[in-house]
């Protein structure tokens, strides 16, 4: 089938028609568009009725449409917001970031750190009327640890669990092999609704269909689920509780939930303006449009995670040099990168870990490395790279060039050569190798790179665990290939104390080290802009990053 | 025509039959292990090991092929790692919405080429028929999805005649429809306008006026219906674009169909939604041509004779 071929065919037209005539031709085809437009919507009946938004509805614009919302079986973040209303955690943060009770009222960690016990509430039921005890947590528990589930997140959030009982009717204790930090900060999170407690009863009749008929025990419960087009949710009037930092503590006051799938990001800020969405996701080119118009507040809140990296394999000569690695952090404009790549919706990095996460240490802004290229030059002049004739500097006949593997988004490639171009100012020759994600994958995973842009997402500074300590590097993460006893050891006791402060204090540690030693390059932290329609009332904004909706209203 | 259709048939099932092996290539065509790019970073060889055996990977390729074939012809096109769903009927669920939007899109297609075309082809007067030029050459420049963004800014955001996002009803095939007609719709215009100048020149047209026919009758007796030959053969083609061309109407336009269901699977490798989706599309793309070869043998009886193999 060649389409494309036909088209060659037949007369040209482009030759009747001069090119200076260009701005008149596109007032024509407007209007005759419009013309064409006109007569068929004067066919249709009902004209110029604007879809305005219904009292007791918030439309919630999804640029993607989820897998499964089988809360162990789904492997993508946009499912989150959804599980998050439809079920509930054990545990919550408040605005502060103290954890709070959930489902669990009270819980005690034995002072090993192995053993977790939760007490929980007595009086909440699923959406399918089966009540919520200890056994519903035992079966959650069974099945998303059960290998046939094939659950991607369920497990890894657990860390090193050995066994779980329910030790009364609404006691449940989990036991660890060894301690493991995150637990209790992972069943508050944003992302707690994968460990969300799922009702057997409800998988068992719906079988294999679970996913697109999910049941929580949330204040929203399940209606429908249209293919590509949009998932609905309404109040479950059974509800009788929430975080004690929400004003209602019974059932939501809106009706219904309708999240609106539309992936492309025009099409979103259309939908948004045209008031078919009361809230949605919007690209960085938007923002100052909706900031200057007064029907919307634009919800800005950094990302659970990095924007952009680069990765050293420290077994490549000369990234195993501590003052060229110093040196590249050195010659980077952040503040230039952050501007383009992202326009302007980020902020530069510092340390290892973002702002938005937990026991990320304020102090790399002072000790970080910030946009110095003299400095940089010196320091690669003082590791025998001097400038050669091309710009690029020698050591030794060979020139200081690096392949770097980088992914085709546009917010990444525009950082990549913004990087390529800093780079070249200080005499480095850095390529660009971009690749899909498929290839590079092996290449990462096969130590057979030199320098590597990523990004990352997680919601607890244990991530710098799997990318860095040295038993990681067969399997794991640690592509570069990094070995260090002593950011090993740190990094174990941060994932094995319990204590937020003795977390806090090792996390420190932990920063100043990857900055001591250059370890990789953080460029960017992005934030995540939301628009939301000034007509809801009582939606509140979690420091996390999410909306709640318990005591929001659509007059 | 009965051994007309039955040579077409044959001809048209041969053809899938080419689809499917390469449909079926693609999982051991693509760089990196299929599996491991399902299954992601986190997987263990154990869990790669036990999806290869899941899907049966191991065993020979002539036999997975049989095995695939056999599925297919039984209506199983396998079931969506990423969903879990049965890919036919995740098919079937979207196809209504894809189908509608390219008939919609068909018929304004053919409506904008007969008008415009005969325009550009016998108006005199330059403000006729500069402009309508100028439409078709745009048309045919312009991406679709970008006038698909401005029909929705102006149309949907300041005058509000229409949905931003798709709700299932007519109305909200308005827009899509004309944005994915427009580069069909011009060619159709491009290919009447030639047709016309063609037939308008020829000997039989200068007899009828000399007959005295007037100058509609002669238009629409005599040009019109020669300059459509060509028309209705091609058809069948733009249908196969329309269908291409709604996986980024659907997307700008919110629209639950197959086109936007191809670039989720593909985003997200789903190996089987992919493979499903090109036998699915490739199947109603034969079946419409296969409609199309059967009216043109209506229309023209002398395509009839020689409907051989060869053709």
């Amino acid at each position: 089938m060649s389409s494309e071929d036909d088209r060659k065919g037949p007369v040209d037209m482009i030759a009747t028609i001069k090119p200076s005539r260009r701005s008149f031709l596109l007032g024509t085809s407007a209007l005759t568009v419009t013309g064409v437009a006109m007569g068929f919507s004067a066919v249709l009946p009902g004209i110029g009725v604007a879809m305005a938004a219904e009292p007791g509805v918030f439309v919630w614009g999804l640029p993607e449409e989820p897998d499964t919302l089988d809360a162990q079986r789904t492997a993508l973040a946009v499912s989150v917001p959804i599980l998050n209303n439809l079920g509930a955690s054990l545990l919550y943060r408040d605005l502060e970031g103290n954890r709070v009770p959930g489902l669990a009222t009270s819980w005690t960690v034995s002072d090993d750190g192995t053993t977790f016990d939760f007490m929980l509430r007595e009086d909440v039921t699923f959406q399918d009327g089966t009540a919520f005890n200890a056994a519903a947590l035992v079966s959650t528990f069974d099945r998303g640890l059960d290998p046939a589930t094939g659950a991607p997140v369920f497990g890894g959030m657990l860390g090193p669990i050995a066994s779980w009982e329910a030790t009364g009717d609404f006691a449940f204790r989990i036991v660890l092999s060894e301690p493991y930090g995150p637990l209790l900060d992972n069943f508050a999170a944003r992302g707690s609704s994968w460990l969300q407690p799922l009702s057997a009863a409800a998988i068992a009749a719906s079988g294999t269909d679970y996913g697109r008929s999910p049941v929580g025990a949330g204040p929203w419960q399940f209606v429908s689920w249209a293919s590509g087009q949009e998932i609905v949710l309404e109040r479950n009037p059974d509800f009788n509780w929430g975080p004690e930092f929400l004003a209602n503590t019974g059932p939501v006051h809106l009706e219904r939930l309708v999240m609106r799938i539309v992936p492309d990001d025009a099409s979103r800020v259309a939908a948004l303006e045209a008031g078919e969405l009361d809230y949605a996701p919007i690209p960085g080119t938007a923002y100052q449009r909706f900031a200057d118009n007064p029907s919307f507040t634009v919800l800005r809140s950094m990302r659970k995670g990095t924007g952009l990296v680069i990765h050293f394999n420290f077994e490549h000569a000369p990234l195993d040099d501590l003052k060229v690695r110093q040196a590249m952090h050195l010659a980077l404009n952040r503040e230039a990168i952050v501007a383009i790549a992202v326009d302007g919706q980020g902020e530069p990095g510092y340390g290892p870990l973002p702002p938005s996460l937990p026991y990320y240490w304020p102090g790399v802004e002072e000790i970080g490395y910030g946009y110095d290229p003299a400095r940089a030059g010196a320091l690669l002049d003082e590791a025998g790279w001097t400038m050669g004739g091309d710009g690029i500097r020698t050591n030794e006949g060979a020139r200081l060039a690096f392949n770097i593997l980088t992914l085709p988004s546009s917010d990444i490639q525009r950082a990549a050569q913004l990087v390529q171009q800093q780079y070249r100012e200080v005499g480095i020759d850095l390529t660009l190798d971009t690749r899909d994600i498929a290839d590079i994958n092996p290449l990462l995973f096969g130590h057979n790179f030199e320098l590597s842009f990523m990004f990352w997402m997680d919601h607890d500074a244990d991530i710098l665990y799997r990318e860095f300590h040295s038993n990681q590097i067969d399997g794991g993460v640690n592509w570069g290939s990094y070995r260090d006893p002593d950011l090993d050891a740190l990094l174990e006791a941060g994932r094995t104390a319990t204590d937020q402060a003795e977390r806090a204090a090792i996390y420190q540690e932990v920063q100043q080290m990857f900055i001591e030693k250059a370890l990789w390059i953080p460029i960017y932290n992005v934030y995540e802009l939301y628009a939301l329609n000034n007509r809801v009332e009582g939606a509140i904004v979690h420091p996390d990053g999410y909306l709640i909706l318990n005591d929001a209203t659509t007059p | 025509m009965a051994r007309f259709i039955l040579n077409r048939l044959l001809l048209g099932v041969l053809t899938l039959l080419g689809v499917s092996v390469l449909v079926f290539g693609l999982v051991h065509i693509v760089p990196g292990d299929p599996v491991q790019i399902m299954l992601g970073d986190r997987a263990s060889a154990d869990q790669v090991e036990q999806m290869r055996e899941q899907l049966g990977l191991n065993d020979p390729l002539i036999e997975q092929y049989g095995r695939f074939v056999g599925d297919a012809l039984s209506g199983d096109l396998g079931t969506s790692i990423r969903t879990g769903q049965p890919v036919l009927t995740e098919l079937l669920e979207r196809a209504p919405s894809t189908l509608t939007l390219a008939a919609f899109a068909l018929v304004i297609a053919i409506a904008f080429g007969v008008v415009a075309g005969i325009a550009a082809a016998v108006a005199r007067n330059p403000l006729v028929r500069v402009p309508v030029q100028a439409v078709i050459l745009l048309g045919m420049a312009t991406p679709s999805f970008w006038i698909g963004i401005l029909l929705i800014l102006f149309f949907s955001s300041t005058l509000r005649w229409f949905p931003v996002m798709d709700d299932g009803s007519l109305r909200a095939t308005v827009l899509p429809a004309i944005a994915l007609a427009l580069p069909a719709g011009t060619y159709l215009a491009r290919l009447i306008r030639t047709g016309m100048l063609e037939v308008l020149g020829e000997a039989y047209v200068r007899t009828a006026r000399a007959k005295g026919a007037s100058g509609r009758i002669v238009l629409f007796r005599h040009a019109l219906r020669n300059a459509l030959l060509p028309v209705v053969t091609v058809l069948g083609m733009q249908f196969g674009a329309l269908l291409t061309g709604a996986a980024v109407i659907e997307t700008v336009f919110s629209r639950p169909g197959i086109g936007r269901y191809a670039i989720q699977a593909i985003n997200a490798r789903d190996f089987p939604q992919i493979q499903g989706t090109v036998l699915f599309v490739a199947a109603i793309f034969l079946l419409v041509n296969l409609l199309v070869d059967i009216s043109y043998g209506w229309i023209d009886p002398r395509v009839r004779g020689q409907a051989g193999l060869s053709t």
